[in-house]
């Protein structure tokens, strides 16, 4: 019944510092999808933190392997990340990642 | 920002989520959110219950201009545990109207009159269930102090509500958004106390067939409730018609709006008694019949046809004292 708390910490050199995005918000919190809000940190940061809450339980290997991939191609570094998950599936959470990061480079 | 807004004005306002309305019912650039998701001010009953928690609570809160009017809007969001009213949700709900009323008193001061944008306007888009289960006393409670904070808006500021998101209004919220000054509807859009499914469950499905989608439309869609007066308008479900319709009832004088109203008084109750009175009785089985005791004919053409054409022939109520004054 209760939520799990996963925590992601990411160090590295932002890709480029020209997107003019402070803060973004997509999706929702409804069975087999989830919302993610981004917060763009300082601009000197280099650490990416995300932060998930999920109802599906004991699924955290499988969110290392899709965020660890996230990371490795889109370099998102220097921003807050959270994740509000309702038992998404690998596929979904990647759609809405993808998402973000197109959201982030229109602004 | 306003390429957006314009491609969300050719959309279906049943398409568009929460927060997508509230900036398109506003003029283009205007809306400005309170509380939004980056204040993550949310429930603080559904993790002990292992549901996931949303940033914004499923609603939407902020401040804009249609029209002319200067409004507070609030939007639910039906995605998030069905539209349901918790505590957090329920709260800012209230807080937006207190916050027109201050708005109100202030620009009231400062001198400025109705025609000159003077008068703020509450508008209020209803997607929702009524009481969130996970959260039944906060929820229920924040249904009263709605509707209490609407007795106190009275003759101040009016309230303008709109129905036509995926799940309708229903539940506790039913009777939330017949108390306001205006309704607005869709024919996609429901309204109604206890909600199909729970009907269905409660009586069986001899009384109430909840999977005949034309027997829940036609019962509690917004073309029954446009003749039953319970919605003043019904419009196209465009986010276009809407948000036009919104701006237009918004720029009337206070008293116009207000005398829409259905429910507040005495003299109203026995109004609306008197309509359920015609429905509780053997010769009513269906919705159709209450339209044909109204006068309306040919019925399969007003339920088919679009709704300007429904608007300009359907026979309404004859509602005694609002049937007289239009």
């Amino acid at each position: 019944m209760a939520l799990e708390r996963l925590e992601f910490e990411f160090i590295g050199e932002p890709e480029n510092g020209e997107n003019d995005w402070e803060y973004l918000h997509i999706g929702h919190v409804m069975s087999g999808d989830l919302e993610i809000l981004a917060e763009r940190l300082p601009a000197q940061a280099n650490v990416t933190r995300i932060h998930v809450t999920t109802s599906a339980v004991g699924f955290g290997s499988v969110w290392q392997m899709v965020i660890d991939e996230f990371m490795a191609t889109h370099k998102m570094y220097g921003c807050e990340i959270w994740i509000n998950d309702d038992g998404a599936t690998p596929a979904v959470v990647k759609l809405r990642l993808w998402q973000l990061v197109r959201e982030m480079s229109a602004k | 920002m306003d390429d957006r807004w314009n491609r969300m004005q050719d959309l279906p306002f049943s398409r568009l989520n929460a927060r997508e309305r509230a900036v398109a019912i506003c003029n283009p650039g205007s809306f400005n959110e309170l509380l939004c998701p980056r204040s993550k001010l949310t429930s603080p009953h559904l993790p002990a219950m292992g549901q996931t928690p949303q940033f914004d609570d499923g609603i939407v809160v902020g401040l804009g201009k249609a029209g002319k009017t200067p409004v507070v809007v609030v939007s639910q969001e039906s995605r998030f545990v069905g539209g349901g009213v918790g505590e957090v949700h329920g709260t800012k709900m209230v807080m937006a109207i207190r916050l027109a009323l201050r708005g109100q008193r202030i620009l009231e001061s400062r001198g400025r009159s109705p025609g000159d944008g003077g008068q703020v306007a509450l508008v209020i888009s209803f997607d929702t269930g009524g009481v969130r289960l996970q959260e039944a006393n906060a929820g229920l409670l924040a249904h009263s102090e709605v509707m209490d904070a609407f007795q106190a808006a009275r003759g101040k500021v009016p309230i303008i509500g709109v129905v036509g998101g995926t799940v309708g209004c229903f539940g506790g919220m039913g009777f939330v958004a017949s108390s306001v000054d205006v309704l607005i509807m869709s024919d996609v859009g429901r309204l109604g106390l206890t909600g199909p499914g729970v009907i269905e469950e409660v009586v069986g499905t001899e009384e109430f067939d909840a999977a005949n989608r034309a027997l829940v439309w036609r019962t509690t869609g917004g073309r029954h409730r446009f003749i039953t007066r319970d919605a003043d308008f019904i419009v196209e479900d465009a986010m276009k018609a809407f948000r036009e319709k919104v701006s237009e009832v918004a720029g009337w004088p206070l008293k116009k709006i207000s005398e829409k109203r259905i429910i507040g008084t005495e003299e109203m109750v026995l109004e609306q008694m008197r309509l359920v009175g015609l429905a509780a009785n053997d010769k009513i089985q269906d919705s159709w019949d209450l339209w044909r005791q109204f006068g309306n004919k040919d019925i399969e053409y007003l339920w088919d046809s679009d709704v300007s054409e429904f608007t300009a022939h359907a026979k309404r109520w004859p509602r005694g004292r609002i049937g007289e004054r239009d």
